[in-house]
């Protein structure tokens, strides 16, 4: 592949993760909206789709005009750190090398959600909406440039083999 | 089907299917946490058992096999529970059993409710028939999150550093001729 089939592979790839993204957080968010038109039925069955992503305990979920999110405020957290880190990944500099950054990058931003997570499930301090969905950012912040490197490259993965099979050549390794 | 994935998949996806079932262990399960784990595992035991370096669609495909593995167990157990609680239960003591799961949403405005209630015959009259189809989507979601788990796992552990060259044995090369101890050669 060319610097510039790779380039458009990425590309493509990243604003198809942005708008998957984005189609998400609407997701989560729609129940809520349902409610407030006061149409029950569609929200009670968009929240039930969701269910098995998370507990959904209203007393835990942050409220869109009196309403909750179908997510409780740490998931909204990370999904919201996971598009803000999507909308950083493009600044990073090595956005263009194939690279990943290192594992312990994504240990030490996934430690403070942990910490929140275990010390108030131990209820040593209890944690608050803004502690769950700060560290869930920063943890979603983190997460999305693994999965989008990871997700591109997958692409660029896919689209080689498509390029090869159309030629009639297998390269050592694509099978 | 490549029995090097499916071992690794199906020994993490029976694994994470059931502790994402324990009580209290399942709260990580937020975000699919367990199952993006799962995916993890299950490709980096595919990756130690295998010497070349893993594809980043052989680690979504591994992890994706892990969390549908995990799913299906997740989903079984909860079908199962559900059968046995509601076994023998009417029609109309359903109709109230939904009535309440729709009084307990945030909008409890009764006029609400009973237009809700006026979906409740189609709702329990194909009881079944929503039942799997939110099984079938609780599945899908979560093979998305392990095949996630499993790219992640893909880039972190895929790569093999590949062995140094060793040094000419100027010995064995007059004898029997050096023995590789590269694998596969």
């Amino acid at each position: 592949m060319t610097q510039e089939q790779i380039k458009k592979v990425s590309r493509v790839t990243y604003f198809a993760m942005l708008l998957g993204v984005i189609l998400w957080l609407i997701a989560i968010i729609a129940p809520a909206c349902f409610f407030v038109q006061k149409q029950v039925l569609p929200a009670y069955l968009m929240r039930k789709i969701l269910s098995p992503v998370c507990h959904q305990i209203i007393d835990r979920s942050f409220l869109l005009w009196g309403y909750p999110l179908a997510v409780c405020a740490r998931c909204s957290g990370i999904y919201f750190g996971v598009l803000l880190g999507i909308l950083f990944y493009p600044l990073l500099k090595s956005y263009k090398k194939l690279e990943l950054l290192p594992r312990s990058y994504l240990i030490v931003m996934l430690l403070p959600t942990t910490v929140d997570f275990l010390l108030g499930a131990f209820h040593i301090l209890e944690n608050t909406h803004f502690s769950r969905a700060f560290t869930g950012v920063i943890a979603g912040f983190a997460l999305a440039f693994y999965i989008a490197r990871a997700i591109i490259n997958l692409a660029l993965e896919i689209t080689k083999t498509i390029a090869s099979k159309r030629k009639g050549v297998v390269f050592y390794g694509s099978k | 089907m490549d029995q090097s994935k499916l071992k690794p998949a199906l020994i993490s996806g029976v694994i994470f299917g059931i502790i994402s079932l324990i009580p209290f262990v399942n709260l990580l399960n937020c975000c699919c946490g367990w199952l993006m784990i799962c995916g993890l595992v299950a490709v980096k035991m595919y990756s130690s058992n295998n010497p070349n370096a893993i594809k980043s669609s052989d680690g979504a495909v591994v992890g994706a096999m892990s969390g549908a593995i995990a799913a299906i167990i997740i989903q079984m157990v909860n079908l199962i529970f559900s059968i046995i609680n509601y076994r023998g239960v009417s029609s109309e003591e359903l109709k109230e059993i939904f009535r309440r799961e729709i009084e307990k949403q945030p909008t409890a405005d009764p006029k609400v409710v009973e237009m809700v209630m006026q979906w409740a015959d189609l709702i329990i009259g194909n009881l079944i028939i929503f039942v799997f189809l939110f099984a079938l989507i609780g599945i899908v979601i979560m093979t998305v999150f392990g095949g996630l788990g499993g790219l992640i796992g893909a880039s972190l552990f895929g790569k093999k550093t590949p062995p140094s060259t060793p040094p000419y044995d100027y010995g064995q090369s007059f004898g029997e001729g050096q023995k590789s101890s590269y694998p596969g050669q």
